[in-house]
């Protein structure tokens, strides 16, 4: 028996290595150099990786390059996984080339629907460095995920999510385990405003943390790469939440950027948190209820850390962290019966009957801005389906996307890129107006002055498109304490209450559930005045992952009972409560339970002593 | 509200549903009113008389009510002169003004023809932010304004709201507002239903108004769905999403008679996303469903996309095993 295991062993070191030898595996997002193309990592446990998104609305992005190194001369067959993000009866939107050591391959990119491997092309390499380009040819959100050379002509790489997987790791030599292993008092997963609240909160009561965020920047939502701004009430934080909130602007503005470097700067100050930008977590360890590491991999080199702590935050969203060390959590709208949710006035729009998945939606917002010049756009057929007649210039939060069959993590790429379709086709019919006489509310109301319309749009040039969705809700994890429209509705007072709240309870419905012909794409508030309200400690940890808290939108929480509290000085109010449990935690070698049923006047009073 | 219906009687009501709909509520229908109650919620302080407004076939279609209503605290405003008019699920659908009492803005201003527009556009959307607004954050009193007509003053409107008013008449907007749309309604409804009856139900359905279908929807037991399925089918074509979605979820699926099984499957192609979503769920809930469901959705698979598709297959191997 030890023989055959020896003998099975030497052969798969015998094939990796040849393997190796005449087959070259190029992650798209490890580039040297990306020029234009961004790194996106938003649908990895999707697809399977970040990807390189040539994000240029419209206008074709800049070469990336990058060097690979070929061991054996000879003839390759170059495969390079990609997607038509719009299959249809148009030229694909996002086509590219590849290039090596200059040389364009015989076929454009970009082609077949889904992720999939689709041909380059042959070439002859010899031994020694080559260089890669990735070429865009549109602009419009072409995609590269990986390229493999090969010259076995035979070979078939796999498409099925695990055994590509599986695939990637042997080509690369990587195993899924990290080597590398960091230990701290507490990791906190997700830099949105509630996490990086929390690793403030934490380090200021003397924990070593560190905060796991996918982005270049912290923020989440309120980033400059999202750019919504932060509302709600400070509550027992104002200090720790004007390190991390921004100004009112209108969401989409560029003033994000600036919020971008005060957020930055002041977590930086704390010298016991330790940032980990660009880090996006893929595993969460668990045993006997009790998460005993998280594995995150840096989102172009692939370098994987395993983070050890008696206490993790998942301040994901997406409750990524509870989902994978088995937290028990809730998706979609419940009936309004469940929790007896209903609110007359507006019906059903408020809580279905009937659950369903109809969520709030994502969003990507985006604008534009006068060059001074006439500015062509091009023509954008594959966006029309999505688009159809509506023009806009600009986006707000209104643009929003939820659908009864896509889930907001699962189908997150389709989402967004059905924002993408919207965006484009509604900016192209902003400046391609159809010209029409005014019906007679326009004449009553003012007259419409075409010549002028079209001279605006003629020079209107989009100036900022997010690539990012903006997520509203998505899996809310289980705590002890289920938070209701309710416990907001009835200011429900809390012997453990720690985030406090004044703004309306405001739930979104998508405006074509009204009227079917409005965009699929718009959404309308609806706005609940309640009297302040607050939300008790026992919805920020999880009912059954014993040393696992949450901050965020992923609390513990209906769909209504989020309504109110899913802005962002509200989420972040709860990042720095949990921040402060945590410490609590540790003091005692508690869990986040122990801290409500033991230490709840000592926490308590330790909330106070923030302002 | 299970009716047992004779051939002739659903020939001569089909006949009137045809005539009658909430749309048709305009006044060459009307032809007759009557007293129905007197409106005097605490807020406002005289009393209105409401009229339920009846046509030819002697069948009611909405209510109506004249109103002179004070609308300011501060004798800057003229009384509102306007007849009101509200479908039978207390919708309000629009006013007219009356002869020789046109509306008037602040200093007494007239409206103009984009101000009437305006505040139609404002009374006809119940998700106004006035509904979240107390009387005194209206006006912006640092701000002041200086009457000509009469002596006094008066503060600006605030900018984040004046989108959501008739400037210049801020205060008669917001009165107005919470008068067609606040309390009147739930009492409009409680004379509805003392007077309900097969044909308004039958003329609810019917509704633009999806407050007004869902008003009637709501007072059916699910028998009823199917009993009374050629309506509801109507009702689902020309019903927007919400509304054919929560019909879909009330049919005790599947149907006793085969032929309405199919005639829902039918309607498949005219659904927006939503409902479709919504149908295939019902349709792929049980082995039952499954069996009587799938081979009927056969000449529709064209119309649906991956993930609909993806369904239909998953139920299909689900239920086969």
């Amino acid at each position: 028996m030890y023989k055959l295991f020896l003998f099975s062993l030497m052969t798969i070191f015998y094939i990796s290595g040849y393997t190796q030898k005449n087959a070259v595996l190029i992650e798209a997002e490890s580039f040297a150099n990306k020029g234009g193309w961004v790194v996106d990592p938003q649908f990895v446990e999707q697809m399977g990786s970040p990807y390189l998104l040539a994000h240029g609305m419209g206008i074709p992005v800049k070469d990336a390059t990058t060097e690979m190194k070929v061991e054996r001369p000879g003839l390759y067959m170059v495969w390079v996984r990609t997607k038509n993000w719009v299959p249809g009866k148009w030229d694909a939107p996002g086509r590219f080339n590849l290039l090596i050591d200059g040389k364009k391959l015989e076929r454009t990119l970009g082609l077949n629907p889904d992720w999939n491997w689709e041909f380059a092309g042959k070439v002859q390499l010899s031994k020694g460095t080559k260089k890669l380009t990735l070429h865009d040819l549109t602009g419009f959100e072409g995609r590269c995920d990986a390229i493999y050379l090969t010259t076995d002509e035979s070979e078939k790489m796999p498409d099925d999510k695990d055994a590509l997987k599986n695939w990637r790791s042997q080509k690369l030599g990587m195993s899924i385990i990290p080597k590398k292993t960091v230990q701290y008092d507490l990791v906190v997963v997700g830099g949105g405003i509630a996490g990086s609240a929390a690793a403030i909160a934490a380090a200021e009561q003397g924990m070593k943390v560190a905060l796991i965020h996918d982005r270049p920047v912290l923020g989440g939502n309120a980033s400059s790469e999202i750019r919504v701004h932060t509302l709600g009430i400070y509550g027992k934080f104002e200090r720790i939440l004007k390190m991390l909130d921004t100004e009112h602007y209108p969401n989409g503005s560029a003033e994000a950027l600036k919020d971008d470097q005060k957020r930055m700067a002041n977590v930086e100050k704390y010298k016991n948190t330790s940032p980990f930008l660009n880090f996006r977590a893929y595993a969460a360890s668990a045993e006997n209820q009790k998460i005993t590491s998280v594995d995150a991999r840096q989102t172009s080199t692939g370098e994987m850390i395993r983070f050890i702590a008696p206490l993790f935050i998942d301040s994901t969203g997406d409750g990524w962290i509870g989902y994978w060390a088995g937290a028990e959590y809730n998706y979609g709208r419940e009936s309004s019966s469940q929790y007896n949710e209903v609110w007359d006035a507006h019906g059903l729009l408020w809580s279905p009957e009937t659950p369903d998945n109809m969520v709030m939606g994502s969003s990507v917002l985006w604008g534009s801005e006068n060059a001074g010049k006439k500015v062509q756009f091009p023509e954008v057929p594959w966006a029309m389906d999505v688009a159809k007649k509506y023009a806009e210039k600009n986006g707000e939060w209104q643009w929003e996307y939820s659908s009864n069959d896509l889930n907001q993590i699962d189908d997150a790429e389709t989402i967004r890129d059905h924002m993408f379709q919207a965006i484009y086709g509604s900016f192209y019919n902003y400046k391609h107006p159809i010209t029409k006489k005014p019906n007679a509310d326009q004449a009553v109301i003012g007259s419409v002055d075409n010549i002028k319309q079209q001279q605006r749009a003629d020079s209107l040039q989009l100036k900022w498109v997010s690539y990012l969705l903006g997520k509203r809700e998505s899996r809310r994890l289980v705590g002890d304490y289920l938070y209701t429209f309710n416990d907001e509705k009835d200011s429900k007072q809390f012997e453990d209450a720690v985030v406090f709240e004044t703004r309306e309870v405001d739930v979104h419905y998508q405006v074509n559930l009204l009227d079917q012909d409005k965009p699929n794409f718009l959404s309308e508030a609806m706005f609940y005045k309640a009297k302040p309200y607050s939300i008790p400690y026992r919805s920020l940890y999880s009912k059954n992952i014993s040393n696992l808290f949450m901050a965020g939108r992923n609390f513990s929480c209906t769909h209504v009972g989020l309504g109110g509290p899913r802005v962002m000085r509200t989420t972040g109010q709860m990042g720095a409560a949990v921040g402060i449990a945590a410490s609590v935690c540790k003091k005692y070698n508690a869990t986040p339970r122990d801290v409500y049923q033991s230490h709840l006047k000592e926490y308590l009073d330790l909330i106070e002593s923030q302002k | 509200m299970q009716i047992l219906r004779q051939k002739w009687y659903v020939i001569i009501l089909l006949f009137l549903v045809h005539s009658l709909n909430a749309a048709t509520f305009s006044s060459d229908s009307v032809t007759a009113s009557k007293k129905a109650f007197v409106f005097k919620p605490d807020e406002f302080a005289v009393g209105n008389i409401i009229k339920i407004c009846s046509n030819a076939h002697l069948l009611p279609v909405g209510y109506e009510s004249e109103i002179n209503m004070p609308v300011c605290d501060d004798k800057l405003c003229a009384n509102v002169f306007l007849k009101i008019k509200w479908d039978l699920a207390g919708n309000f659908l629009r006013f007219d003004t009356l002869a020789g009492k046109p509306l008037t803005k602040f200093d007494h201003k007239r409206f103009v023809d984009a101000d009437y527009i305006k505040l139609g556009q404002i009374l006809n959307d119940r998700n106004s932010i006035l509904r979240l607004l107390e009387k005194d954050e209206l006006i912006d009193k640092s701000i002041k304004l200086k009457a000509t007509t009469v002596d006094a003053v008066t503060g600006a409107t605030p900018a984040t709201i004046k989108n959501a008013v008739v400037e210049g008449a801020v205060y008669s907007t917001y009165v107005l507002w919470h008068f067609v749309n606040g309390s009147v309604r739930d009492s409009i409804r409680t004379f509805t239903l003392r007077n309900y009856s097969e044909s308004i139900s039958d003329q609810m359905l019917l509704s633009h108004n999806y407050e007004t279908q869902l008003f009637a929807l709501k007072r059916m037991i699910p028998n009823d769905y199917e009993l009374h399925s050629e309506i509801i089918f109507r009702a689902m074509r020309q019903g927007s999403p919400l509304i054919r979605a929560y019909i879909i979820n009330k049919f005790q699926l599947p149907f006793q008679d085969k032929l309405k099984n199919q005639e829902l499957v039918s309607i498949f192609p005219e659904l927006d996303g939503y409902s479709r979503s919504v149908l295939l769920d019902r349709i792929t809930a049980s082995k039952e469903i499954v069996a009587i469901f799938l081979p009927l959705m056969t000449p529709y698979l064209t119309l649906l996309d991956q993930k609909q598709t993806n369904k239909l297959k998953a139920a299909s191997q689900t239920y086969s095993k």
